[in-house]
């Protein structure tokens, strides 16, 4: 029976949007933190860290769901000599124990500062090991429409735009400096221009394919593909007019945490749509 | 080194799935896994000649396995190992290791890895190791009325049958060198993209 490609990837739709949101978020607040060492800010904090931690986590778990498997996970560390998943999996796994490691320093509030920037540094890397591993997941050679450079650019892109939307929420501007908080926020912008890029980068191919189906290209459902392009683009111009009204209106509270509320809300739709659309574009060579 | 291949004839094939359905029987395939499947290409329409109308038409079978490829695209992207190359070119899937993932399925060109709702797992043709291991031909090749099948030592069948690996709609076969000689049917020629689809897509 012929499939639908990859459009039911519900469970890999959430691991790969949470696990770079986890990531996007933790360099944004160790940059922060970097950045605004002199402030004395502490944007790293155990409460962060958890809900890092959990996003990252319920992401792992996600992907479970989308083995037939699930229970023989394990397995799929077993051929990191020349499987990317396998080298994805790994590095997901470096990335969630250097993150608990310092939520468990922060919490019982033991350790060095040496060794606590040394598992910073682990898992700023982890995190970018497991974004390049996880695009290049993708890249395979029979999947032309995977194949491109949108694949790295859309992950990373929803990486530093979920990620510093998350770190602005995070970020409590009352323990903060206002300069960090600031810095936050023109991550999120420029996040939010990157993004506009990718979506670009991103549709280019489809609409390539949409234009002239071949016979030696699985078919897709073209409907789903329509609806999907439409909701991220809708999603994403009430995204970016929902964090532009909080730029400009942030003085005032009640409108600035509605309209940033709102903003953040149809980023998440746009990026799910994006992501489910990326599944739904799923075409190989040949039979 | 011993490359296990099939050589498949495809001027002799009329498309009557002989080969799949002896295939499910003796691998006790569940409904929709297809470790052989048979595709039916066709193409063309009328076309005008002075003031005659014309059928220019093409329609040819395809019947087609995994090819145990050479450099087989599925076996390093698997992420437990368990998908590799055995001494005799024959690619296995240890069904002890598989975890379901589908990453194969989503590499293999050739629509070779058929996952199993059934199981969970990730199976494929296995050339009826177990047969050959008997000296009796796999099942596929034994069913084929038109013998239009044959199987060998990949050398030995390019030595007998001259042929080739790419017919549309099947793709390049440079990245994966697949072990399989195929004898196109003269309608091959003039089918392409713009020409030609296969036409059973709901079968296979």
């Amino acid at each position: 029976m012929r499939r639908e490609g990859a459009a039911k990837e519900w469970p890999l739709v959430g691991f790969t949007l949470l696990a770079q949101t986890a990531v996007g978020a933790f360099w944004t607040l160790a940059a922060a933190e970097t950045f605004f060492a002199s402030e004395g800010a502490l944007f790293l904090d155990s409460r962060a860290l958890l809900v890092i931690l959990i996003l990252a986590g319920t992401g792992t778990v996600l992907s479970l769901f989308h083995l037939g498997r699930p229970l023989r996970a394990a397995n799929a560390l077993a051929n990191l000599r020349s499987s990317w998943l396998s080298r994805e999996i790994l590095a997901d796994l470096i990335f969630l124990a250097s993150g608990a490691a310092l939520w468990l320093m922060e919490t019982a509030g033991f350790g060095s500062a040496t060794l606590r920037t040394g598992l910073i540094v682990l898992a700023a890397v982890a995190g970018l090991a497991l974004l390049c591993t996880m695009s290049r997941l993708y890249m395979l050679r029979t999947v032309p429409v995977w194949k491109g450079a949108h694949t790295p650019v859309s992950f990373f892109l929803s990486a530093l735009f979920l990620g510093p939307l998350l770190a602005a929420f995070l970020s409590r501007p009352a323990d903060s400096a206002d300069a960090a908080t600031r810095w936050i926020f023109v991550v999120i912008a420029l996040g939010m221009c990157g993004l506009i890029l990718a979506a670009a980068a991103l549709l280019t191919p489809s609409v390539g394919l949409l234009a002239k189906p071949t016979p030696t290209l699985l078919a897709y459902p073209e409907k789903k593909i329509r609806a999907f392009l439409a909701v991220r683009e809708v999603a994403l111009l009430a995204a970016a007019a929902g964090l532009m009204i909080f730029l400009v209106r942030s003085s005032d509270g009640s409108t600035a945490r509605l309209a940033f509320i709102g903003g953040t809300a149809a980023a998440l739709i746009s990026e799910i749509s994006g992501r489910a659309l990326f599944y739904a574009m799923y075409s190989r060579v040949g039979v | 080194m011993k490359q296990w291949a099939f050589y498949f004839d495809s001027s002799l094939c009329s498309g009557c799935k002989a080969c799949q359905g002896a295939c499910k029987d003796k691998n006790d395939l569940e409904v929709g896994v297809l470790w052989r499947r048979v595709y039916e290409v066709q193409g063309g329409g009328w076309k005008k000649s002075g003031s005659l109308w014309l059928p220019s038409i093409l329609t040819y079978h395809l019947s087609m396995s995994c090819h145990h490829c050479e450099n087989p695209i599925c076996a390093p992207s698997c992420p437990t190992k368990a998908i590799f190359k055995r001494t005799d070119g024959i690619v296995f899937i240890d069904p002890s290791a598989c975890i379901g993932c589908r990453y194969c399925e989503w590499a293999c060109p050739y629509g070779a890895i058929q996952f199993d709702d059934y199981t969970h797992l990730a199976t494929k043709c296995d050339f009826c190791w177990d047969y050959l291991e008997q000296g009796r031909p796999p099942a596929c090749v034994a069913a084929c009325p038109m013998r239009a099948l044959d199987f060998g030592d990949l050398e030995e069948l390019r030595k007998k049958y001259p042929g080739t690996s790419e017919v549309f709609p099947l793709p390049d076969t440079k990245e994966t060198r697949p072990a399989v000689i195929i004898k196109p049917h003269r309608d091959a020629a003039k089918a392409n993209p713009d020409s030609a689809e296969v036409a059973n897509w709901e079968e296979i």
